[in-house]
Protein backbone atom coordinates (compact mmCIF):
# COMPACT_ATOMS: atom_id res chain seq x y z
CA UNK A 1 0.00 0.00 0.00
CA UNK A 2 3.19 2.45 0.63
CA UNK A 3 4.39 1.45 -2.60
CA UNK A 4 1.54 2.08 -4.67
CA UNK A 5 0.97 5.42 -2.79
CA UNK A 6 4.17 6.15 -3.03
CA UNK A 7 4.87 5.20 -6.36
CA UNK A 8 1.39 7.10 -7.71
CA UNK A 9 2.63 10.29 -5.97
CA UNK A 10 5.84 10.54 -7.65
CA UNK A 11 3.76 9.33 -11.16
CA UNK A 12 2.05 12.68 -10.16
CA UNK A 13 4.79 14.49 -10.25
CA UNK A 14 6.09 13.62 -13.18
CA UNK A 15 2.93 14.07 -14.76
CA UNK A 16 3.02 17.55 -13.50
CA UNK A 17 6.38 18.02 -15.07
CA UNK A 18 5.67 15.89 -18.21
CA UNK A 19 2.53 18.40 -18.52
CA UNK A 20 4.68 21.59 -18.48
CA UNK A 21 6.64 20.45 -21.13
CA UNK A 22 4.20 19.09 -23.23
CA UNK A 23 1.89 21.86 -22.42
CA UNK A 24 4.17 23.99 -25.04
CA UNK A 25 4.78 21.48 -27.72
CA UNK A 26 0.93 21.37 -27.38
CA UNK A 27 0.54 25.41 -28.47
CA UNK A 28 3.41 24.85 -31.32
CA UNK A 29 2.31 21.58 -32.56
CA UNK A 30 -0.79 20.76 -31.75
CA UNK A 31 -2.56 24.20 -32.48
CA UNK A 32 0.10 26.13 -34.73
CA UNK A 33 1.16 22.76 -36.73
CA UNK A 34 4.81 23.92 -36.55
CA UNK A 35 6.53 20.87 -36.74
CA UNK A 36 9.43 21.34 -33.75
CA UNK A 37 11.78 18.74 -32.71
CA UNK A 38 13.79 20.77 -31.09
CA UNK A 39 11.67 21.31 -28.43
CA UNK A 40 13.86 18.91 -26.24
CA UNK A 41 16.63 21.61 -26.82
CA UNK A 42 14.93 24.50 -25.63
CA UNK A 43 13.90 22.45 -22.39
CA UNK A 44 17.97 22.42 -22.12
CA UNK A 45 18.88 25.87 -22.91
CA UNK A 46 15.70 27.07 -20.43
CA UNK A 47 17.40 24.58 -17.79
CA UNK A 48 20.82 25.79 -18.19
CA UNK A 49 20.58 29.44 -18.46
CA UNK A 50 18.38 29.14 -15.41
CA UNK A 51 21.13 27.43 -13.74
CA UNK A 52 23.59 30.45 -14.92
CA UNK A 53 20.91 32.95 -13.75
CA UNK A 54 20.14 31.18 -10.18
CA UNK A 55 25.06 30.96 -10.22
CA UNK A 56 25.28 34.66 -10.76
CA UNK A 57 21.91 36.35 -8.38
CA UNK A 58 21.08 33.42 -6.15
CA UNK A 59 17.72 33.63 -7.07
CA UNK A 60 15.42 30.90 -7.27
CA UNK A 61 12.27 33.45 -8.85
CA UNK A 62 14.89 35.03 -11.11
CA UNK A 63 16.30 31.46 -12.14
CA UNK A 64 12.43 30.76 -13.39
CA UNK A 65 12.33 33.93 -15.64
CA UNK A 66 15.56 33.70 -16.88
CA UNK A 67 15.13 30.22 -18.13
CA UNK A 68 11.63 31.07 -19.77
CA UNK A 69 12.58 34.23 -21.12
CA UNK A 70 15.89 32.68 -22.53
CA UNK A 71 13.75 29.42 -24.55
CA UNK A 72 10.91 31.97 -25.44
CA UNK A 73 14.00 34.80 -27.27
CA UNK A 74 15.73 31.41 -28.74
CA UNK A 75 12.42 29.79 -29.55
CA UNK A 76 11.13 33.19 -31.41
CA UNK A 77 14.23 33.56 -33.41
CA UNK A 78 13.78 29.68 -34.40
CA UNK A 79 10.59 30.56 -35.45
CA UNK A 80 11.06 33.31 -37.02
CA UNK A 81 14.43 32.95 -39.54
CA UNK A 82 13.74 29.35 -40.02
CA UNK A 83 10.21 28.07 -39.63
CA UNK A 84 7.38 30.37 -40.88
CA UNK A 85 8.83 30.09 -44.30
CA UNK A 86 8.03 26.62 -44.50
CA UNK A 87 4.47 26.82 -42.35
CA UNK A 88 2.79 23.73 -43.88
CA UNK A 89 5.63 21.66 -44.88
CA UNK A 90 5.84 19.28 -42.51
CA UNK A 91 9.17 17.34 -43.31
CA UNK A 92 11.28 20.36 -44.20
CA UNK A 93 10.33 21.48 -40.54
CA UNK A 94 11.22 18.34 -39.17
CA UNK A 95 14.83 18.11 -40.82
CA UNK A 96 15.58 21.69 -39.78
CA UNK A 97 14.70 21.21 -36.31
CA UNK A 98 16.45 18.22 -36.07
CA UNK A 99 19.43 19.86 -37.41
CA UNK A 100 19.06 22.44 -34.88
CA UNK A 101 18.75 20.16 -32.07
CA UNK A 102 21.66 18.26 -32.95
CA UNK A 103 23.42 21.78 -33.34
CA UNK A 104 22.56 22.94 -29.74
CA UNK A 105 23.04 19.62 -27.94
CA UNK A 106 26.74 20.01 -29.33
CA UNK A 107 27.22 23.69 -28.15
CA UNK A 108 25.41 23.04 -24.72
CA UNK A 109 28.08 20.05 -24.34
CA UNK A 110 30.71 22.19 -24.92
CA UNK A 111 29.55 24.73 -22.71
CA UNK A 112 28.41 22.76 -19.98
CA UNK A 113 30.53 19.92 -20.12
CA UNK A 114 29.09 15.85 -19.38
CA UNK A 115 28.39 16.88 -15.93
CA UNK A 116 24.90 17.13 -14.16
CA UNK A 117 24.18 19.93 -12.53
CA UNK A 118 21.20 20.47 -9.48
CA UNK A 119 20.02 23.80 -8.66
CA UNK A 120 20.09 25.17 -4.98
CA UNK A 121 16.74 25.83 -3.84
CA UNK A 122 15.43 27.98 -1.69
CA UNK A 123 15.51 27.03 2.34
CA UNK A 124 11.56 26.73 2.51
CA UNK A 125 11.44 24.22 -0.39
CA UNK A 126 13.66 21.78 1.15
CA UNK A 127 12.36 19.23 3.80
CA UNK A 128 9.25 17.16 3.54
CA UNK A 129 5.10 17.86 4.17
CA UNK A 130 3.77 15.31 6.46
CA UNK A 131 1.59 12.72 5.00
CA UNK A 132 -0.36 9.56 6.28
CA UNK A 133 0.60 6.47 5.12
CA UNK A 134 3.85 7.14 3.24
CA UNK A 135 4.82 9.22 5.86
CA UNK A 136 6.26 12.79 4.18
CA UNK A 137 6.46 13.58 1.08
CA UNK A 138 9.07 16.65 -0.04
CA UNK A 139 7.89 19.83 -0.46
CA UNK A 140 9.60 20.47 -3.39
CA UNK A 141 7.14 17.93 -5.57
CA UNK A 142 4.00 19.49 -4.11
CA UNK A 143 5.11 22.72 -5.48
CA UNK A 144 5.79 21.37 -9.05
CA UNK A 145 2.17 19.95 -8.57
CA UNK A 146 0.96 23.25 -7.91
CA UNK A 147 2.72 25.08 -10.80
CA UNK A 148 1.31 22.09 -13.12
CA UNK A 149 -2.19 23.45 -12.17
CA UNK A 150 -1.14 26.92 -12.39
CA UNK A 151 -0.07 26.45 -15.92
CA UNK A 152 -3.00 24.62 -17.10
CA UNK A 153 -5.39 27.48 -15.71
CA UNK A 154 -3.27 30.30 -16.85
CA UNK A 155 -3.49 28.17 -20.46
CA UNK A 156 -6.82 27.76 -20.51
CA UNK A 157 -8.30 31.28 -19.40
CA UNK A 158 -5.36 32.54 -22.18
CA UNK A 159 -6.51 30.87 -24.97
CA UNK A 160 -10.52 30.62 -23.85
CA UNK A 161 -10.73 34.57 -22.58
CA UNK A 162 -8.54 36.59 -23.91
CA UNK A 163 -8.67 37.74 -27.73
CA UNK A 164 -4.81 36.44 -28.55
CA UNK A 165 -6.48 33.08 -27.26
CA UNK A 166 -9.61 33.91 -29.92
CA UNK A 167 -6.75 34.75 -32.26
CA UNK A 168 -4.90 31.41 -31.69
CA UNK A 169 -8.13 29.22 -31.99
CA UNK A 170 -8.81 31.01 -35.50
CA UNK A 171 -5.65 30.50 -36.49
CA UNK A 172 -6.03 26.99 -35.84
CA UNK A 173 -9.43 26.84 -37.45
CA UNK A 174 -8.40 28.85 -41.04
CA UNK A 175 -4.96 30.59 -41.18
CA UNK A 176 -5.64 32.07 -44.18
CA UNK A 177 -9.22 33.83 -43.43
CA UNK A 178 -7.66 34.73 -40.01
CA UNK A 179 -5.06 37.01 -42.21
CA UNK A 180 -8.08 38.59 -44.26
CA UNK A 181 -9.48 39.83 -41.31
CA UNK A 182 -6.49 41.89 -40.70
CA UNK A 183 -4.90 39.63 -38.02
CA UNK A 184 -1.00 39.69 -38.93
CA UNK A 185 -1.44 35.78 -38.81
CA UNK A 186 3.21 35.32 -38.87
CA UNK A 187 3.26 37.69 -35.49
CA UNK A 188 1.19 35.84 -34.18
CA UNK A 189 2.61 32.65 -34.79
CA UNK A 190 5.84 33.59 -33.80
CA UNK A 191 4.47 34.80 -30.17
CA UNK A 192 2.45 31.85 -29.60
CA UNK A 193 5.97 29.79 -30.70
CA UNK A 194 7.74 32.12 -28.29
CA UNK A 195 5.03 31.18 -25.37
CA UNK A 196 5.08 27.65 -25.99
CA UNK A 197 9.45 27.63 -25.87
CA UNK A 198 8.51 29.78 -22.46
CA UNK A 199 6.88 26.63 -21.19
CA UNK A 200 9.24 24.58 -22.31
CA UNK A 201 12.13 26.55 -20.82
CA UNK A 202 10.19 27.26 -17.37
CA UNK A 203 9.69 23.66 -17.11
CA UNK A 204 13.26 23.21 -17.59
CA UNK A 205 14.25 25.11 -14.54
CA UNK A 206 11.64 23.69 -12.43
CA UNK A 207 12.18 19.68 -13.38
CA UNK A 208 16.26 20.12 -13.28
CA UNK A 209 15.58 21.42 -9.80
CA UNK A 210 13.37 18.26 -8.84
CA UNK A 211 16.02 15.84 -10.96
CA UNK A 212 18.91 17.19 -12.40
CA UNK A 213 20.52 18.69 -15.82
CA UNK A 214 22.80 16.83 -18.03
CA UNK A 215 23.24 16.33 -21.75
CA UNK A 216 20.45 14.17 -23.25
CA UNK A 217 18.20 15.09 -21.37
CA UNK A 218 16.55 16.86 -24.64
CA UNK A 219 15.85 13.68 -26.35
CA UNK A 220 14.06 12.44 -23.10
CA UNK A 221 11.55 15.32 -22.93
CA UNK A 222 11.13 15.83 -26.64
CA UNK A 223 10.08 11.83 -26.28
CA UNK A 224 7.70 12.66 -23.48
CA UNK A 225 6.27 15.28 -24.66
CA UNK A 226 5.17 13.48 -28.70
CA UNK A 227 3.55 10.30 -26.92
CA UNK A 228 1.96 13.21 -24.05
CA UNK A 229 0.28 14.97 -26.82
CA UNK A 230 -0.24 11.95 -28.99
CA UNK A 231 -2.45 10.38 -26.50
CA UNK A 232 -3.93 13.34 -24.57
CA UNK A 233 -5.11 14.15 -28.40
CA UNK A 234 -2.96 17.44 -30.85
CA UNK A 235 -3.73 20.64 -29.41
CA UNK A 236 -6.04 19.80 -26.82
CA UNK A 237 -4.93 21.35 -23.45
CA UNK A 238 -7.05 18.46 -21.12
CA UNK A 239 -5.74 16.13 -23.29
CA UNK A 240 -2.53 17.19 -22.45
CA UNK A 241 -2.90 16.95 -18.99
CA UNK A 242 -4.44 13.53 -19.47
CA UNK A 243 -2.04 12.14 -21.61
CA UNK A 244 0.66 13.70 -18.89
CA UNK A 245 -1.22 11.94 -16.02
CA UNK A 246 -1.38 8.68 -17.85
CA UNK A 247 2.26 8.45 -18.98
CA UNK A 248 3.62 9.86 -15.65
CA UNK A 249 1.54 7.38 -13.87
CA UNK A 250 2.49 4.44 -15.64
CA UNK A 251 6.24 5.01 -15.51
CA UNK A 252 6.77 5.27 -12.08
CA UNK A 253 4.26 2.10 -11.41
CA UNK A 254 5.72 0.23 -13.37
CA UNK A 255 9.06 1.34 -12.40
CA UNK A 256 8.05 0.43 -8.67
CA UNK A 257 6.53 -3.23 -10.04
CA UNK A 258 7.98 -4.40 -12.57
CA UNK A 259 11.40 -2.61 -13.54
CA UNK A 260 12.69 -4.57 -16.29
CA UNK A 261 9.35 -3.91 -18.69
CA UNK A 262 8.27 -0.11 -16.91
CA UNK A 263 10.13 1.28 -20.32
CA UNK A 264 8.23 -0.25 -23.00
CA UNK A 265 4.90 0.52 -20.67
CA UNK A 266 4.77 4.54 -21.75
CA UNK A 267 4.57 2.69 -25.62
CA UNK A 268 1.80 0.09 -24.71
CA UNK A 269 -0.51 2.91 -23.74
CA UNK A 270 -0.16 4.75 -26.67
CA UNK A 271 -0.30 1.92 -29.15
CA UNK A 272 -3.45 0.93 -27.21
CA UNK A 273 -4.67 4.42 -27.27
CA UNK A 274 -3.85 4.83 -31.22
CA UNK A 275 -5.73 1.82 -31.88
CA UNK A 276 -8.59 2.69 -30.05
CA UNK A 277 -8.71 6.44 -30.91
CA UNK A 278 -6.58 7.37 -33.71
CA UNK A 279 -6.44 11.23 -32.80
CA UNK A 280 -5.87 10.29 -29.13
CA UNK A 281 -7.97 10.97 -26.25
CA UNK A 282 -9.20 14.10 -26.56
CA UNK A 283 -8.14 15.14 -30.23
CA UNK A 284 -10.15 15.90 -33.07
CA UNK A 285 -9.46 14.98 -36.83
CA UNK A 286 -7.31 17.57 -38.38
CA UNK B 1 -10.34 54.74 -59.46
CA UNK B 2 -10.72 52.69 -56.25
CA UNK B 3 -9.58 49.31 -57.69
CA UNK B 4 -7.21 48.99 -61.27
CA UNK B 5 -6.38 45.56 -61.70
CA UNK B 6 -3.97 45.29 -64.61
CA UNK B 7 -2.99 41.79 -66.16
CA UNK B 8 -3.10 40.41 -63.58
CA UNK B 9 -2.32 36.33 -63.47
CA UNK B 10 -2.88 33.41 -61.13
CA UNK B 11 -0.84 30.31 -61.84
CA UNK B 12 -1.51 26.89 -59.80
CA UNK B 13 1.14 24.48 -60.41
CA UNK B 14 1.16 24.49 -64.01
CA UNK B 15 -2.41 25.36 -64.90
CA UNK B 16 -3.34 28.96 -65.41
CA UNK B 17 -6.08 30.15 -63.63
CA UNK B 18 -6.14 33.87 -64.25
CA UNK B 19 -4.57 35.22 -67.22
CA UNK B 20 -4.38 38.90 -67.70
CA UNK B 21 -7.68 39.98 -65.86
CA UNK B 22 -8.51 43.77 -66.15
CA UNK B 23 -11.09 45.53 -64.30
CA UNK B 24 -11.81 49.30 -62.78
CA UNK B 25 -14.08 49.87 -59.81
CA UNK B 26 -15.10 53.68 -58.61
CA UNK B 27 -17.43 54.34 -56.07
CA UNK B 28 -20.55 52.12 -58.07
CA UNK B 29 -21.02 48.45 -57.57
CA UNK B 30 -19.99 45.93 -60.11
CA UNK B 31 -20.61 42.44 -60.38
CA UNK B 32 -18.74 39.60 -61.80
CA UNK B 33 -20.70 36.93 -63.11
CA UNK B 34 -19.70 34.11 -65.52
CA UNK B 35 -19.70 30.19 -65.28
CA UNK B 36 -18.46 27.91 -62.82
CA UNK B 37 -14.62 27.66 -63.21
CA UNK B 38 -14.14 30.63 -64.89
CA UNK B 39 -11.51 32.29 -62.06
CA UNK B 40 -14.36 34.35 -60.06
CA UNK B 41 -13.34 32.64 -56.88
CA UNK B 42 -9.85 32.65 -57.69
CA UNK B 43 -10.04 36.70 -58.26
CA UNK B 44 -11.18 37.30 -55.20
CA UNK B 45 -8.84 35.64 -53.35
CA UNK B 46 -5.54 37.18 -55.16
CA UNK B 47 -7.35 40.74 -54.70
CA UNK B 48 -6.89 39.61 -50.84
CA UNK B 49 -3.81 38.33 -51.22
CA UNK B 50 -4.66 35.24 -50.34
CA UNK B 51 -3.05 33.32 -53.43
CA UNK B 52 0.13 33.84 -54.85
CA UNK B 53 0.12 35.89 -58.15
CA UNK B 54 2.26 34.92 -60.69
CA UNK B 55 2.06 38.23 -62.86
CA UNK B 56 -0.19 41.73 -62.80
CA UNK B 57 -0.61 44.86 -60.80
CA UNK B 58 -3.66 45.33 -58.35
CA UNK B 59 -4.06 48.68 -56.99
CA UNK B 60 -5.70 50.10 -54.55
CA UNK B 61 -6.32 53.93 -53.69
CA UNK B 62 -3.25 54.28 -55.92
CA UNK B 63 -1.30 51.62 -53.49
CA UNK B 64 0.00 48.39 -54.72
CA UNK B 65 -1.28 45.13 -53.30
CA UNK B 66 0.51 42.69 -54.96
CA UNK B 67 3.10 41.11 -53.03
CA UNK B 68 1.77 42.44 -49.39
CA UNK B 69 0.46 40.36 -46.89
CA UNK B 70 -2.80 39.85 -46.54
CA UNK B 71 -3.35 41.16 -43.31
CA UNK B 72 -1.98 44.77 -44.22
CA UNK B 73 -4.47 44.18 -47.47
CA UNK B 74 -6.96 44.32 -44.65
CA UNK B 75 -5.45 46.84 -42.81
CA UNK B 76 -5.67 48.97 -46.34
CA UNK B 77 -9.44 48.46 -46.20
CA UNK B 78 -10.63 45.81 -48.00
CA UNK B 79 -12.51 43.13 -46.83
CA UNK B 80 -13.80 39.68 -47.89
CA UNK B 81 -16.94 37.63 -47.59
CA UNK B 82 -15.88 34.61 -48.47
CA UNK B 83 -16.84 31.58 -50.71
CA UNK B 84 -18.28 28.97 -48.45
CA UNK B 85 -18.62 31.70 -45.62
CA UNK B 86 -15.27 30.29 -44.22
CA UNK B 87 -16.80 30.96 -40.50
CA UNK B 88 -14.32 29.70 -37.37
CA UNK B 89 -15.75 26.79 -36.08
CA UNK B 90 -14.37 27.08 -32.77
CA UNK B 91 -15.29 30.65 -32.08
CA UNK B 92 -18.41 31.86 -30.69
CA UNK B 93 -20.33 34.50 -32.95
CA UNK B 94 -19.67 36.81 -30.11
CA UNK B 95 -16.52 35.80 -30.54
CA UNK B 96 -16.11 36.21 -34.27
CA UNK B 97 -16.94 40.23 -33.61
CA UNK B 98 -15.00 40.56 -30.84
CA UNK B 99 -11.70 39.51 -32.93
CA UNK B 100 -12.63 42.13 -36.13
CA UNK B 101 -13.73 45.29 -33.54
CA UNK B 102 -11.19 48.13 -34.08
CA UNK B 103 -11.11 50.47 -30.80
CA UNK B 104 -12.32 54.07 -31.12
CA UNK B 105 -15.30 55.59 -33.32
CA UNK B 106 -15.73 53.47 -35.68
CA UNK B 107 -18.98 53.18 -38.57
CA UNK B 108 -19.80 49.89 -37.70
CA UNK B 109 -19.67 48.57 -34.34
CA UNK B 110 -20.67 45.25 -32.74
CA UNK B 111 -23.69 47.07 -31.56
CA UNK B 112 -24.76 48.25 -34.89
CA UNK B 113 -24.10 45.06 -36.65
CA UNK B 114 -26.43 43.16 -33.69
CA UNK B 115 -29.15 46.07 -34.86
CA UNK B 116 -29.03 45.00 -38.58
CA UNK B 117 -28.58 41.26 -38.02
CA UNK B 118 -30.63 40.68 -34.70
CA UNK B 119 -30.43 37.12 -35.13
CA UNK B 120 -27.18 37.20 -34.62
CA UNK B 121 -27.30 38.59 -31.46
CA UNK B 122 -29.91 35.84 -30.18
CA UNK B 123 -27.34 33.51 -31.46
CA UNK B 124 -24.61 35.26 -30.14
CA UNK B 125 -22.82 32.47 -27.44
CA UNK B 126 -23.72 29.95 -30.21
CA UNK B 127 -20.56 28.48 -31.57
CA UNK B 128 -20.01 29.03 -35.89
CA UNK B 129 -20.14 25.31 -36.30
CA UNK B 130 -23.56 25.15 -34.59
CA UNK B 131 -25.29 28.01 -36.97
CA UNK B 132 -27.27 27.49 -40.45
CA UNK B 133 -26.09 28.33 -43.71
CA UNK B 134 -28.13 31.89 -43.52
CA UNK B 135 -26.89 32.52 -40.14
CA UNK B 136 -23.61 31.76 -41.28
CA UNK B 137 -24.01 34.40 -43.76
CA UNK B 138 -25.21 37.27 -41.63
CA UNK B 139 -22.01 36.78 -39.48
CA UNK B 140 -19.30 36.70 -42.46
CA UNK B 141 -21.12 39.75 -43.86
CA UNK B 142 -21.03 41.57 -40.16
CA UNK B 143 -17.76 40.18 -39.82
CA UNK B 144 -16.48 42.03 -43.06
CA UNK B 145 -18.29 44.95 -41.79
CA UNK B 146 -16.69 45.14 -38.40
CA UNK B 147 -13.68 45.44 -40.59
CA UNK B 148 -15.14 48.94 -41.56
CA UNK B 149 -13.83 48.47 -45.43
CA UNK B 150 -13.83 50.71 -48.10
CA UNK B 151 -14.12 48.28 -50.25
CA UNK B 152 -16.23 45.05 -49.91
CA UNK B 153 -15.77 41.77 -51.75
CA UNK B 154 -18.29 39.35 -51.87
CA UNK B 155 -17.92 35.72 -52.96
CA UNK B 156 -21.37 34.21 -54.03
CA UNK B 157 -23.01 35.88 -50.91
CA UNK B 158 -25.98 34.21 -51.87
CA UNK B 159 -25.02 30.57 -52.87
CA UNK B 160 -27.10 27.79 -50.95
CA UNK B 161 -29.44 29.94 -49.08
CA UNK B 162 -33.12 29.65 -49.14
CA UNK B 163 -35.06 32.39 -51.75
CA UNK B 164 -36.63 34.54 -48.17
CA UNK B 165 -32.46 34.46 -47.04
CA UNK B 166 -31.54 35.69 -50.48
CA UNK B 167 -33.94 38.34 -50.40
CA UNK B 168 -32.54 39.76 -47.07
CA UNK B 169 -29.04 39.72 -47.89
CA UNK B 170 -30.04 41.56 -50.95
CA UNK B 171 -31.89 43.99 -49.29
CA UNK B 172 -29.03 44.58 -46.67
CA UNK B 173 -26.89 44.83 -49.70
CA UNK B 174 -28.57 47.61 -51.44
CA UNK B 175 -29.37 49.12 -48.16
CA UNK B 176 -24.92 49.06 -47.60
CA UNK B 177 -24.85 50.52 -51.59
CA UNK B 178 -27.68 53.56 -51.03
CA UNK B 179 -25.43 54.64 -47.85
CA UNK B 180 -22.51 54.84 -50.36
CA UNK B 181 -19.37 54.69 -48.22
CA UNK B 182 -18.51 51.23 -49.43
CA UNK B 183 -17.72 50.02 -52.77
CA UNK B 184 -19.07 46.45 -53.52
CA UNK B 185 -17.50 43.71 -55.35
CA UNK B 186 -20.24 41.30 -55.77
CA UNK B 187 -19.23 37.50 -57.38
CA UNK B 188 -22.81 36.31 -58.09
CA UNK B 189 -23.72 33.05 -60.22
CA UNK B 190 -27.30 34.28 -59.41
CA UNK B 191 -27.98 36.92 -62.26
CA UNK B 192 -31.01 38.32 -60.75
CA UNK B 193 -29.33 38.84 -57.71
CA UNK B 194 -26.58 40.30 -59.75
CA UNK B 195 -28.55 42.83 -61.65
CA UNK B 196 -30.40 43.71 -58.68
CA UNK B 197 -27.64 44.84 -57.42
CA UNK B 198 -25.38 46.11 -59.29
CA UNK B 199 -24.86 49.46 -61.89
CA UNK B 200 -22.57 47.90 -63.92
CA UNK B 201 -21.59 43.90 -64.78
CA UNK B 202 -18.51 42.32 -65.80
CA UNK B 203 -18.26 39.48 -67.45
CA UNK B 204 -15.55 36.48 -67.10
CA UNK B 205 -14.51 34.01 -69.27
CA UNK B 206 -11.53 31.43 -68.81
CA UNK B 207 -9.57 33.65 -66.67
CA UNK B 208 -10.34 37.05 -68.35
CA UNK B 209 -12.90 39.86 -68.49
CA UNK B 210 -14.68 39.23 -71.82
CA UNK B 211 -16.49 42.10 -71.38
CA UNK B 212 -18.43 45.07 -68.97
CA UNK B 213 -21.63 45.97 -69.49
CA UNK B 214 -24.27 48.02 -67.70
CA UNK B 215 -26.60 45.79 -65.74
CA UNK B 216 -29.52 47.44 -67.66
CA UNK B 217 -27.82 46.44 -70.96
CA UNK B 218 -27.61 42.74 -69.71
CA UNK B 219 -31.07 42.30 -68.14
CA UNK B 220 -32.53 43.00 -71.66
CA UNK B 221 -30.69 40.74 -73.97
CA UNK B 222 -31.15 37.22 -73.86
CA UNK B 223 -28.91 36.56 -76.42
CA UNK B 224 -25.44 38.18 -74.64
CA UNK B 225 -27.03 36.07 -71.06
CA UNK B 226 -27.27 32.96 -73.04
CA UNK B 227 -23.56 33.69 -74.84
CA UNK B 228 -21.85 34.32 -71.88
CA UNK B 229 -23.36 32.58 -69.18
CA UNK B 230 -25.67 29.83 -70.58
CA UNK B 231 -28.76 30.84 -68.50
CA UNK B 232 -30.95 34.11 -68.13
CA UNK B 233 -32.57 35.96 -65.34
CA UNK B 234 -36.12 34.87 -65.95
CA UNK B 235 -37.45 31.09 -65.77
CA UNK B 236 -37.95 31.68 -69.28
CA UNK B 237 -34.62 31.19 -71.40
CA UNK B 238 -35.77 28.57 -72.90
CA UNK B 239 -38.35 30.75 -75.37
CA UNK B 240 -35.43 31.95 -76.88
Amino acid sequence: MKLLLLASLNGITLAALYFIVASGFTLIFGMMRVVNLAHGSLYLIGAYLGHDVAALSGSFPLALAGGALGAALVGMAIHYFLLDRYQGDDLRQALVTIGLSIIAADLLLARYGGLSYQFELPEMFYGSMPMPIVGGYPIFRIVLIGLAIAVYLALWLLVQRTRFGIMIRAGVDDRHMLGAIGVNVPLISTLVFGLGAALVGFAGVVGSSALSIAPGEDARYLLSSLVVVIVGGMGSLPGAAIGALLIGLAEQIGLAYFPTYSIILSFVIMVAVLAWRPYGLLGRPA
Amino acid sequence: MLLQIKGLEVQYGKSCILHGVELELADRPLAVVGRNGMGKSTLCNAIMGMVPITAGSVRFDACELVGQHSYQIARRGVALVPQGRRIFPSLTVEEHLRLVERPGAQKWTRERVYEVFPRLFERRRNSGAALSGGEQQMLAIARALLCNPRLLIMDEPTEGLAPLMVEQIVATLKGMVAEGDIALLLIEQNLGVALEVADAVAVMVNGRIERTLKASELAADRGLQQRFLGVSAGADAAVS
